[in-house]
C-alpha cells in the first residue's frame, strides 16, 4: 500500500509539474529570429553542443530535421526549453 | 628723287611680306583639313567599336538579368521549402562502426563488424517526441543480435521539465547517456566498470522527470526515474531496463547537475532498489517467476557516484567514479544474510584537439586521447577474479570530419586475478555518426 501511494505522489508530482506548462510551449520556433535570438543561440550552440561532442555544421540538417535534433538534444542533455529554441533559431538561419 | 625711292624700297619690301602672308595659310589649311579627316575617321571607327560593345554589354547584361531571376525565384522556392516543419516532423540520426583488434592475451586479432545504430526521432508539435534507437551488430557466432537501446517518449512540459516514459538510458553518471555512442566516445571502448557487463546502469523502463534550471547565469540539472530497476543475474546484478518488474518494488534513480562556469560540470549520481534473487522464468512470459512471494528475501542495491566534465578550446577532460553495494540477497531464515556484494569503478580521461597549433590541416585534426581507470568487486571470488583490472588506454584520433573519426589505441588491461595474463591490445576503429 506504502508503495502504491509513493508511485502515485509521484505521479501526481509529476502532473501538477507538467500542468504549469503542457500544451503551453510557444510555437516562437516558427518565427523568424530576431538578431539577439540569432545571437543568443549562436554562444549557446557553441557552448552546450561542445560540452560532449563535436558541432556538426548547420548546413547538415534542414530545418525540419534541425527542428526535431534540438528538441532530442534538449531531452537528452537536459537544456532548457528557451535556450533550445534559441539554438534552433540559429541553426535554421545558418543552414541555408 | 632720293625720298620716291624710299617709298618705292618700302612699297616693294610691303608686297613681298604681303604675298607671303597670303600664300603660307592656305598650305597649312590642306595639312589640318587631312588630318582632321583621319582624325573623324578614327573617331567615328571608335564610336562605332564602342556602340558594338556597349550592344554587347546590353546583350549579356540582359542574360544575367534572366540568370539572376531565375535564381532568385530559385532561392525564394527553396527558402519557402525548407523553411516549411511540418507538425508531425522526424529525423533519421544514429551512428555505425568498423574496428580491428589485436591483442597479445586470451582473446585472437580479430576485425570487429562494428554495430550499426540507427535512431528514429518523431516530434508533435512542440508537444511530443518520440525517440527510439536499436543497435544492430553481428554476434562471435555470427548471428544477428538486434538489442532496443531505447524507445521513449518525451512529453515537452515546461521549459524547465521534460516527462520521459519507456524505456531510456539510465540517467546514472555520464557515459552511458551522453558518451558512448562511438562517434563521440575518444577511446575504442567503454572505461573498465562502465557498459555492458559494468557497474554503470544501462537503461530503465518507467519514468523520468527531466529538465534543466537556470540559476542566474549558472545551470542546474537534473534527471530523477522511477523504473522497474536492476535484477540479479550471473555477474550479480543486470543493471539494464527490464519489460516487466519481477518485484513490486519500484527503483529510484537520478542525477543532479551543477555548471558554476559554463565549461565545467559537477554531477552526482543515485540508484536505490529492491533486488530479487535470480529465478527461472516460466515458459510463458505473462506468468510470474515460479517463486513464491512468501520465500523472497529482496537484498538492497544502492549505488552512488560523481562525475565532472571539462570542456575548453581544444581540451575535453572528464572523471568518473561509481560505488555500489549489494546487501541481503538470497539469504533466508536456514543459512542467514548472505555475504554482502560490492563494486566500484572510475575513470579519468583527457583529450586535446591539435587545432590551430600549426598551419597543418592534417594536425589540425588529429586528437591525442588518454584514459585510466578501474574495475573491482568484492565479497564473491569469482566475481573477483573475473571484473577486477585496472584499464589504460592510450590513443590517437583523426576527426575526417566532426562526426567520422579514425581512432587508433593501445590498451593495456591488468587483471588482478594470479591465473589470468594481463593483456595489451592494439586498436582501431572507424566510427560516423549521422
Amino acid at each position: 500500500m506504502r508503495k502504491v501511494f509513493k508511485i502515485l505522489s509521484t505521479i501526481a508530482v509529476v502532473g501538477v509539474l507538467g500542468s504549469f506548462g503542457f500544451g503551453a510551449i510557444a510555437e516562437t520556433a516558427q518565427n523568424k529570429p530576431d538578431p539577439k535570438q540569432f545571437a543568443r543561440g549562436a554562444k549557446a550552440w557553441a557552448k552546450t553542443c561542445a560540452r560532449c561532442h563535436n558541432m556538426k555544421s548547420a548546413q547538415d540538417n534542414s530545418d525540419e530535421e534541425w527542428h526535431v535534433d534540438v528538441t532530442h538534444m534538449r531531452v537528452r542533455a537536459n537544456i532548457p526549453g528557451d535556450v533550445a529554441r534559441d539554438i534552433e533559431a540559429f541553426l535554421k538561419a545558418s543552414n541555408k | 628723287m632720293k625720298a620716291i625711292s624710299y617709298w618705292s624700297i618700302a612699297a616693294s619690301m610691303a608686297t613681298a611680306v604681303a604675298s607671303v602672308s597670303f600664300t603660307t595659310p592656305i598650305f597649312a589649311q590642306d595639312i589640318n583639313e587631312a588630318k582632321l579627316l583621319e582624325r573623324l575617321n578614327s573617331l567615328e571607327n571608335e564610336i562605332k567599336i564602342l556602340k558594338e560593345q556597349l550592344q554587347e554589354t546590353k546583350e549579356q547584361t540582359a542574360e544575367v538579368k534572366k540568370v539572376a531571376v531565375k535564381a532568385e525565384r530559385k532561392a525564394i522556392k527553396a527558402e519557402a521549402s525548407s523553411d516549411i516543419v511540418r507538425p508531425n516532423s522526424w529525423h533519421l540520426a544514429g551512428y555505425a562502426d568498423v574496428g580491428i583488434e589485436f591483442s597479445d592475451g586470451e582473446n585472437s586479432d580479430t576485425f570487429t563488424s562494428g554495430k550499426f545504430n540507427p535512431a528514429f526521432h518523431f516530434q508533435y508539435k512542440d508537444l511530443v517526441l518520440f525517440e527510439a534507437e536499436f543497435q544492430v551488430q553481428t554476434s562471435t557466432l555470427g548471428e544477428t543480435e538486434v538489442d532496443l537501446e531505447y524507445s521513449q517518449l518525451d512529453f515537452l512540459l515546461h521549459d524547465n521539465a521534460v516527462l520521459v516514459a519507456g524505456k531510456f538510458l539510465s540517467p546514472v553518471g555520464q557515459f552511458q547517456e551522453r558518451l558512448h555512442p562511438s562517434w563521440i566516445n575518444r577511446a575504442t571502448n567503454a572505461p573498465a566498470g562502465f557498459g555492458h557487463g559494468g557497474i554503470q546502469p544501462i537503461s530503465e523502463v518507467g519514468l523520468m522527470l527531466r529538465g534543466g534550471v537556470p540559476l542566474g547565469q549558472k545551470l542546474f540539472t537534473y534527471s530523477v526515474a522511477i523504473g522497474n530497476g536492476p535484477r540479479s543475474g550471473h555477474d550479480g546484478v543486470e543493471l539494464e531496463g527490464f519489460g516487466r518488474d519481477d518485484n513490486s518494488n519500484k527503483a529510484l534513480s537520478g542525477r543532479l547537475a551543477f555548471f558554476p562556469f559554463d565549461n565545467l560540470e559537477i554531477g552526482g549520481s543515485f540508484l536505490t532498489a529492491k533486488i530479487a534473487p535470480e529465478a527461472e522464468e516460466a515458459v510463458d512470459d505473462h506468468d510470474e517467476p515460479d517463486t513464491l512471494a512468501e520465500e523472497i528475501v529482496e537484498g538492497d542495491y544502492d549505488l552512488w557516484g560523481f562525475d565532472m566534465a571539462y570542456t575548453r578550446n581544444n581540451w575535453d577532460i572528464r572523471a568518473e567514479y561509481l560505488t555500489a553495494d549489494l546487501k541481503g540477497l538470497g539469504g533466508d531464515a536456514d543459512h542467514g544474510e548472505a555475504p554482502a556484494l560490492s563494486w566500484e569503478a572510475w575513470y579519468a580521461q583527457a583529450a586535446y584537439r591539435l587545432s590551430g597549433i600549426t598551419d597543418s590541416s592534417f594536425i589540425d585534426k588529429l586528437e591525442p586521447v588518454v584514459r585510466y581507470g578501474r574495475f573491482t568487486a568484492e565479497g564473491d571470488h569469482d566475481l573477483e577474479d573475473e571484473l577486477n583490472e585496472k584499464r589504460f588506454n592510450v590513443g590517437l584520433n583523426y576527426w575526417a570530419s566532426p562526426s567520422v573519426v579514425v581512432k587508433t589505441g593501445l590498451e593495456f588491461r591488468n587483471y588482478y586475478a594470479d591465473h589470468r595474463d594481463d593483456d595489451t591490445r592494439l586498436q582501431f576503429q572507424l566510427s560516423y555518426g549521422f
